[in-house]
Formats: C-alpha cells, sequence, structure tokens
C-alpha cells in the first residue's frame, strides 16, 4: 500500500501540473481542473496494477483526466452549471480567453451526445491533447488505421465543428 | 506551422519524458517558432499556477484514499477465492456432518439400519492389480478373498430395498475385514449411498450375501428391527 501511495505521490509531484493544463483546457474552470486532477490520481491508484503503457505514465495518466474530464463536462451539463471561473487573467491557454474555451466546452458537451466515449477520446487525445495518431492509437489501445479512419470519419461529419476543438 | 511537432512533445518537453536529443531538437525548434513558443510559454504558465497548490491536492487526494478506503492494502488474487468458496465449504461439511451423523442402531443385533437405495463400489484384485467391478459383473467369477470392501455378511441392497434392511455391525469379515473400517458409521457404502441420493444418482446394485457373493438371491428380511 505504501508503494502504490509513494508512486502516486511521485507521479503527482512530476505530472500534476501537465495534468492541470490539460484538464483547464478542456474545462475552462480553475477548480474544476483542479478536481480532475483529484480524480486522475485517486483513479489512477486504483488502477496502478493494471498500467502497461510501457516506460512512461504520461499518455495512461492522460487517458485517465480525459475520462475525469468528460465526466465533469457531462455532470455539470446534467446539472445545468456553467463555469465562471475562466478569467483570462488567471492563466489562460494560447493567450486565448473566456469566449474560447467556453465555446470549446460547449462543443464537447454537444459531442458527447452524439460519440461514443472511445470516438470522445479519441478526438480529446488528438485534437486538444495534441497527441499525433500514433500516440492516439497507443493510448487508445487500437490499430494507427483504425484512428486515422475514425479521425477521417470525424472531420467528415463535424465539419466547422473540428476547427472549434482543434488548438 | 505544419512542421511543427504535436502539442503532446511540448508537454513531454516541459516534465523531461523526451530523450536528450528529442528535447535539444525540440528547443531549437521552439526557440525559432512563435507559436510554438507561445504554446510552450501558456502551458508553464498553467503549470506554475498549479505549482501553489500542488501540496494542498495532494493532500486533498491522500485524504480520499483514506476516507474511500481504497489506500487499504490491495487484495490479491490468490486470496479473493476465499470468499467465493465460503459457502461451497460450508456445504461440503454440512454433508460431511450429515454423512458421519449417528444412524440408529440395533439394540440386540448391533446392526445399524439404513433406508433407500444402496450404492457401493467393489474392487477387485486379480493377478496383483485391483481393479472396479462393473454393474452387472458375475462375481461369482471371482474367488472371496479377491475382493476388496465388500460387506462379507451383509447385504447390499438396491434400489427398492426395504426399509429395515440390516447391516451388521463389528463382526468378522474374513479376508476384506481389514479393508472395511469396523465402525459401519464410517462405511464407505453408506456415505456412498446417502451421497448418491443427494445428487440423484442412479445405485449400483451389486448384492453380496453372505460368502457365496451371489447376485441373485435375497436375504431375508430382518424385519424386527422395524417392529422395534
Amino acid at each position: 500500500m505504501h508503494d502504490r501511495v509513494a508512486t502516486i505521490e511521485d507521479l503527482h509531484r512530476r505530472y500534476a501540473g501537465v495534468l492541470f493544463d490539460k484538464s483547464l483546457r478542456m474545462l475552462g474552470d480553475h477548480g474544476e481542473a483542479e478536481n480532475a486532477v483529484q480524480e486522475t490520481f485517486i483513479n489512477a491508484f486504483r488502477a496502478l496494477h493494471r498500467f502497461h503503457y510501457g516506460d512512461s505514465h504520461l499518455p495512461w495518466l492522460y487517458r485517465i483526466c480525459t475520462n475525469a474530464c468528460l465526466k465533469i463536462i457531462r455532470t455539470n451539463k446534467r446539472k445545468g452549471a456553467i463555469p465562471v471561473d475562466v478569467l483570462p487573467e488567471r492563466g489562460g491557454w494560447d493567450g486565448r480567453g473566456m469566449d474560447r474555451q467556453l465555446q470549446l466546452r460547449r462543443t464537447l458537451q454537444d459531442l458527447m451526445e452524439e460519440l461514443d466515449d472511445r470516438t470522445m477520446t479519441i478526438l480529446v487525445a488528438h485534437h486538444i491533447d495534441g497527441l499525433d495518431q500514433g500516440q492516439v492509437a497507443k493510448q487508445v489501445g487500437i490499430s494507427r488505421r483504425a484512428v486515422v479512419k475514425r479521425l477521417t470519419a470525424l472531420r467528415a461529419k463535424l465539419g466547422t465543428l473540428m476547427e472549434d476543438v482543434d488548438v | 506551422m505544419s512542421d511543427c511537432p504535436p502539442r503532446f512533445s511540448l508537454v513531454q518537453l516541459t516534465t523531461g519524458d523526451l530523450s536528450e536529443d528529442q528535447a535539444t531538437e525540440l528547443e531549437s525548434h521552439v526557440e525559432g517558432c512563435p507559436p510554438c513558443a507561445a504554446k510552450l510559454a501558456a502551458l508553464q504558465q498553467n503549470v506554475a499556477i498549479f505549482e501553489h497548490k500542488r501540496e494542498a491536492n495532494l493532500a486533498q487526494i491522500k485524504l480520499r484514499l483514506h476516507d474511500e478506503g481504497v489506500a487499504q492494502a490491495p487484495r490479491r488474487w490468490g486470496w479473493r477465492w476465499i470468499p467465493t468458496l465460503t459457502a461451497p465449504l460450508a456445504a461440503a461439511a454440512a454433508i460431511l456432518l450429515l454423512v458421519w451423523a449417528p444412524t440408529e442402531q440395533h439394540p440386540q443385533s448391533g446392526a445399524v439400519r439404513f433406508k433407500g437405495a444402496l450404492s457401493a463400489k467393489v474392487i477387485a484384485r486379480r493377478a496383483g492389480q485391483q481393479f472396479v467391478v462393473k454393474n452387472g459383473a458375475k462375481l461369482t467369477a471371482l474367488h472371496p478373498h479377491h475382493l476388496i470392501g465388500r460387506l462379507c455378511d451383509g447385504v447390499f441392497r438396491g434400489r427398492g430395498a426395504p426399509s429395515d434392511t440390516l447391516l451388521p455391525r463389528d463382526r468378522p469379515c474374513g479376508d476384506a475385514s481389514a479393508a472395511l473400517p469396523r465402525n459401519p458409521r464410517q462405511a464407505r457404502p453408506a456415505r456412498k449411498r446417502r451421497l448418491g441420493q443427494l445428487r440423484g444418482h442412479r445405485t449400483h446394485r451389486h448384492r453380496l450375501l453372505g460368502e457365496g457373493l451371489s447376485t441373485r438371491q435375497t436375504p431375508p428380511k430382518d424385519r424386527s428391527f422395524a417392529q422395534n
């Protein structure tokens, strides 16, 4: 048990910052991003014995974090909550402002109604987290060709919506 | 812009997950690419923001792990089957108790009364090798002392045997007596009969009568036990 807690502490020390950045870009809210980081490491603790992504824990944690963020978006949509803590001066993303973050979040909410979880994971991994197709394939556990096919189908289906997602 | 590395590479550069060569190459690219430099700056800004909240965040994670009981010792696969097998083991113990429970004993002869069908396995030895006598085989073809495990003075009754059929208790049993437990409560045929009943098996109708080993003869019914 102590070994697992120590592992989580090490992972938190090393990766929590970038996971916060990722969560903030998906959620647009500092408090929710912190909650997403918490959820990520708690879920990572539970699944630590299943870790099999090779040397680096980062892609694995990214995927867990994606699921945590999507869950928060889904829950908040059900509750009708709107993030308010997206002021640009508190640290934004790529210099873009609140409108951009809210727009991305709304786009993700809309997409979640149409897409299955795996496709959402691929979309987030490629268009928001910036993983290349090979990294996405490894993260999701399908072939690179399947990832390319899904992304192509997504572009054809969603059209301009994808531009809102791309960072 | 199209030659820019994926954003995830900037993350890996920040966390130190790139090799030295990859990191050097990426850093040289970022120096000459304003969009990538802006992305990296925004990333590092968010990481710096979280740096102030890191300890509080980690403390909350530990607290939640403790509260939820997740931080308990992990259950290993080797021990997971114990609760699963608890019920079958309890059932097996109950069956064992049922089989070994005292049966009703005849006051004069000391015989024990069994009800219902019997199931017995007759084992014979020939030329130094043991084998099971199949159902319906002619037992008269075997010499008596070749048989192991038979009840020489007893009567194995098949399906439909009267409820007062008696099995002897503590009586000499010839060559095969050593193979049988002296206490008829421990007699294997009785246990097999009861287990057979529970499982609904068909009984083997090996009938042994005295030393004659005839499968045809039917022993005289002793009704005295029923009358008692």
